[in-house]
């Protein structure tokens, strides 16, 4: 017995080597080659062109403000739509999750369809004089879309987990609604929402598809940092390379905040 | 990454500090023996076997792993201009040729010299523009005696049916307010764009007129089709386009203003055989087809003009 175990936990330990080297090495690898690409001199003096900064600027304030924007909408929806039964609520169920299999590029267009300036909404807008298609609200708005679910998804599960009997108790002893929320809910799934919101904000400085059909690509207007590298790769391989690593890096940071945030443990652990 | 492998260990039992040190060293020793084998092969840059594309290359059939006959497909990386044409040009050849179809990839010329630059697999090229052809001739990527002129193009101006910008001649482009969409300065079509606005401030309008136009870009796009697009949606008000574009259009959908002779320039496309090409003979066939009466009638239908002209 004692060395049949001995065999097949060293069976065990040869596949998860390789097969964890397998995995590791092929999603590592790639990324790597980014960094053996550039230098640190080449990658300092194309990180000072405007376009990269202008990029860099216009990727992390849209991102910021469609985090927000999915915040505030998104966090007592996912509240109520989990604390409520409604019908047609499994059909909102796939909805949430929608954009995450769908293809930006369709998201793009179908924005497009609707709020561009002749689409089904955008030619009422147009009217007033309020253009959608091709402005930093094209932008914003495609990351939303593509972002969003990443949010509502983790709230969603958080809200659903928590026990109603806090709240129930709350609200019998006279708390407001607002109070019960802020003083019991949100303590509660804290943790959960920030690391869905990180994710967010990670998937929306890196919406491509949508935003080149709905926004267009215009350096320092609609150009974010996906857009930059795609139009770099076309001209100045350089600030591709440097853009991408920007990228990385900042990727990188927010999976290692999420990683310290949830499991409350180093990065090497 | 470490994590995951721990959680592994620690479930089935494995928690010796001895035994996670072994792991973790041999993990090390296979990162790095991988990383050693990718800085071999990119240390080779250029035309090297083992690079692939770096962009999303439509092309998926090396012939290698086609499961179709291998030497009877051609791939031509072709100027995305001429994608309305290129529906009838392919269906043309096989007829005439023995066998033989050709693929498109379809794409903006500047795009399509980096994916052969960065070893794309591909027998013939189109490009909208010389700078491109010549690049890639210094560059030895294409077997320089095969290079012919192909067709030509001028540049216009459309609008969408409807005229919602209210545009009625070219002074209207620098009407602030105005929504234009270009192609980027890379993309042949955006290079010549250029070049004809300036020519147009010299002559005719002035340098406010050409701030003011620019000013009025809402969209830099990296195909002439895309601008195409953007023009025929309407959410536009005027596009710099190739006037084959305009004159292949469907009846009816687009406008146009046509720019002065003068002010305009003649993009001259040319095609040539590349040097990687498995299928030279084939690839010369079918450019021979191209600068043929057949090949050159069914460009004409889609609204080029003659390369000689």
């Amino acid at each position: 017995m004692a060395t049949h175990f001995r065999v097949s936990r060293s069976l065990a330990l040869i596949v998860a080597v390789i097969s964890i080297g397998i995995v590791t090495a092929y999603l590592a690898l790639p990324i790597l080659t980014l960094f053996l690409h550039s230098n640190p001199a080449l990658f300092i003096s194309s990180l000072s062109e405007p376009k990269v900064i202008d990029a860099l600027v216009l990727s992390l304030i849209t991102s910021a403000i469609a985090m927000v924007i999915i915040v505030i909408v998104g966090t007592p929806a996912a509240y109520f739509h989990s604390r409520l039964e409604y019908p047609g609520k499994n059909i909102v169920d796939i909805l949430i999750d929608l954009p995450l299999v769908l293809p930006p590029a369709v998201a793009g267009l179908a924005l497009l369809l609707m709020y561009g300036r002749m689409g089904l909404f955008g030619q009422y807008l147009h009217i007033y004089g309020i253009d959608i298609g091709f402005t930093i609200i094209a932008v914003i708005m495609a990351q939303i879309f593509v972002a969003s679910p990443f949010y509502l998804r983790q709230a969603k599960a958080l809200f659903r987990q928590l026990d109603p009997s806090y709240e129930q108790t709350a609200l019998s002893l006279g708390g407001s609604p607002l109070f019960i929320f802020a003083t019991i809910v949100l303590p509660l799934t804290f943790e959960g929402l920030l690391s869905g919101l990180v994710m967010t904000f990670a998937r929306a400085l890196g919406e491509f598809g949508a935003t080149i059909m709905v926004a267009g690509n215009l350096p320092g207007v609609t150009q974010t940092m996906p857009l930059a590298i795609y139009g770099a790769m076309e001209g100045d391989f350089n600030t591709a390379i440097t853009i991408s690593i920007l990228l990385v890096l900042i990727s990188f940071g927010i999976m290692a905040i999420i990683s310290v945030l949830t499991k409350r443990r180093g990065l090497l652990a | 990454m470490f994590y995951s492998l721990l959680t592994y260990f620690a479930m089935i039992g494995m928690r010796s500090q001895k035994e996670k040190l072994c792991i973790g060293i041999i993990l090390c020793i296979v990162l790095c023996i991988a990383l050693a084998f990718t800085g071999c092969t990119s240390s080779t840059p250029g035309q090297g076997t083992t690079s692939t594309p770096t962009t999303g290359v439509p092309v998926t059939t090396s012939p290698a792993v086609t499961t179709q006959a291998p030497q009877k497909t051609l791939i031509a990386f072709t100027a995305a201009s001429l994608s309305g044409a290129s529906n009838k040009l392919g269906p043309a050849f096989s007829n005439v040729s023995q066998g033989y179809t050709v693929k498109f990839n379809l794409d903006g010329t500047q795009v399509l010299k980096q994916q052969i630059e960065q070893g794309a697999n591909a027998d013939v090229f189109i490009s909208a523009s010389n700078s491109y052809t010549n690049g890639l001739k210094n560059e030895g990527y294409l077997i320089n005696n095969t290079v012919r002129n192909l067709t030509s193009n001028y540049i216009i101006v459309i609008i969408p049916a409807g005229n919602p910008g209210n545009i009625t001649s070219l002074a209207d482009l620098g009407t602030p307010g105005k929504r234009i969409a270009m192609g980027t300065p890379e993309v042949p079509v955006g290079n010549v764009t250029r070049q004809v606005i300036n020519k147009l401030a010299n002559s005719t309008y002035n340098s406010t007129w050409q701030t003011n136009l620019y000013n009025n870009v809402k969209t830099l796009e990296t195909t002439e089709p895309g601008v195409v697009t953007k023009v025929s949606l309407g959410e536009v008000d005027a596009g710099f386009v190739y006037e084959s574009s305009y004159k292949a259009a469907p009846p009816g959908t687009l406008n146009a203003i046509s720019i002065p002779v003068k002010d305009n320039v003649l993009q001259i496309y040319t095609i040539g055989v590349l040097n990687s090409s498995t299928n030279q003979a084939a690839a010369q066939n079918f450019e021979d087809f191209m600068v043929s009466s057949a090949g050159q009638k069914i460009l004409s239908d889609f609204g080029f003009r003659p390369y000689g002209s």
